[in-house]
């Protein structure tokens, strides 16, 4: 129903995004959308096994993902470990190689000592994808910057602690039909928390369009 | 003109390139070292926060919640721990406070006195006991840690939640006993 909704009218250029109606224009693609709008007779155009239109330009990349994101921000004592539900939209530029992104993500930290811990952390996301080499497959590496934070028990005391950091990301979308995807990534990032450095690894699943 | 990001991104990397790991429970903790190197008792700030450190006496305290949200004044902290160094060995000292709490008719929550260790590998000894008085209830653990010449580090909490916890148990861990390693 969803996809039935987001989908463009049959016929119609696709469309994905700013980026993706910012493209330049194709040599002869204005004259051939003059000669075909007259002729359209209402026939759906011929699609690849993908599903998108014969002649469509290379995916442009995701718009947004609903994702799941491992991480461990160690606690000291062997915990540590975060479990979060995220988001990324997706900005699109003329340059669909530009990939920027803002993550939303929230989950609990296992902490060794008491009760798990709320994380909440946003970050920006700047990188470089691959958006026509390997189609429908867009492989990135991304540099994220992140800030968020940390709230727990402490000694029966709610304790609020920030982090900040930044590192790289380096992952693949793969297009199943039209900007239905799915993604996973890699990335590491040196986070600051409390006066204390942490190397941190993530991983992240999502699924989007 | 700078753009953000970039530079927002080398500060936090190098901010957090100069800090110690993480990985390393003492690197967040706070530590308050007794002049002449008796000990050294580190706390995590907030919640923990030093009222008096003077000498060999460090008094830490986490405030009730009447104090931090009513403002109110007095009364018995959430979590309060008094530092001292005194004269005595461990077992003789927590028999002792064993004793008294028996005869003050407090609950014995540690099955008579037993065997408590630093990470650092300083072996002591403790009680652990509830109580209640007209402040409700108060449970109390303290601790004994052989220093030198027939003296004592003596770590003594109070509180109203109870004590027999890993956190409690971490923070008594990471008490320093005489000089450095």
């Amino acid at each position: 129903m969803i996809l039935a909704v987001l989908a463009p009218a049959p016929g119609a250029a696709q469309s994905l995004g700013l980026g993706r109606r910012l493209d330049p224009p194709r040599p002869g693609a204005a004259d051939a959308e003059a000669s075909a709008l007259p002729e359209d007779d209402g026939e759906e155009p011929d699609r690849d096994a993908d599903g998108d239109t014969d002649g469509d330009w290379p995916w442009a990349g995701p718009q947004i993902q609903l994702g799941y994101t491992y991480w461990k921000l160690s606690d000291g004592y062997g915990g540590g470990d975060t479990h979060a539900a995220s988001v990324e939209v997706f900005l699109q530029w003329p340059l669909s190689e530009l990939r920027t992104g803002l993550i939303g993500e929230l989950g609990g930290r296992g902490y060794s000592l008491g009760g798990d811990d709320l994380v909440a952390r946003g970050a920006i996301e700047i990188g470089f994808q691959l958006t026509e080499l390997v189609d429908p497959v867009v492989p990135y590496l991304s540099l994220v910057v992140s800030a968020g934070a940390v709230v727990g028990e402490r000694f029966d005391t709610t304790v609020v602690q920030g982090f900040g950091g930044a590192g790289l990301e380096l992952g693949a979308a793969v297009r199943l039909v039209r900007n239905l995807h799915l993604s996973a990534s890699v990335g590491y990032q040196r986070l600051e928390m409390d006066g204390a450095a942490f190397d941190v690894f993530f991983l992240r699943l999502g699924a989007g369009l | 003109m700078l753009r953000p990001a970039p530079w927002v991104a080398l500060l936090l990397v190098a901010t957090a390139g100069c800090a110690p790991s993480g990985e390393d429970p003492r690197s967040r903790l706070t530590v308050y070292a007794a002049p002449s190197e008796e000990f050294r008792v580190r706390y995590l700030e907030p919640p923990w926060e030093l009222v008096e450190g003077r000498g060999t006496t460090a008094i830490l305290r986490i405030p009730s919640n009447a104090m931090t949200v009513g403002g109110a004044e007095g009364g018995p902290p959430k979590f309060e721990l008094v530092v001292t160094v005194e004269a005595g060995e461990p077992e003789t000292q927590a028999a002792a406070d064993l004793r008294a709490a028996r005869r003050s008719g407090a609950e014995i929550l540690s099955d008579g006195v037993r065997v408590v260790s630093t990470v650092d590998g300083v072996v002591g000894a403790e009680t652990s006991t509830r109580d209640f008085d007209v402040r409700g209830e108060r449970h109390a653990r303290i601790a004994y840690f052989p220093l030198d010449r027939g003296r004592v580090v003596r770590m003594a909490f109070e509180a109203t939640p109870p004590l027999d916890t890993a956190e409690v148990d971490a923070m008594i861990g990471q008490l320093g006993v005489g000089t450095e390693p």
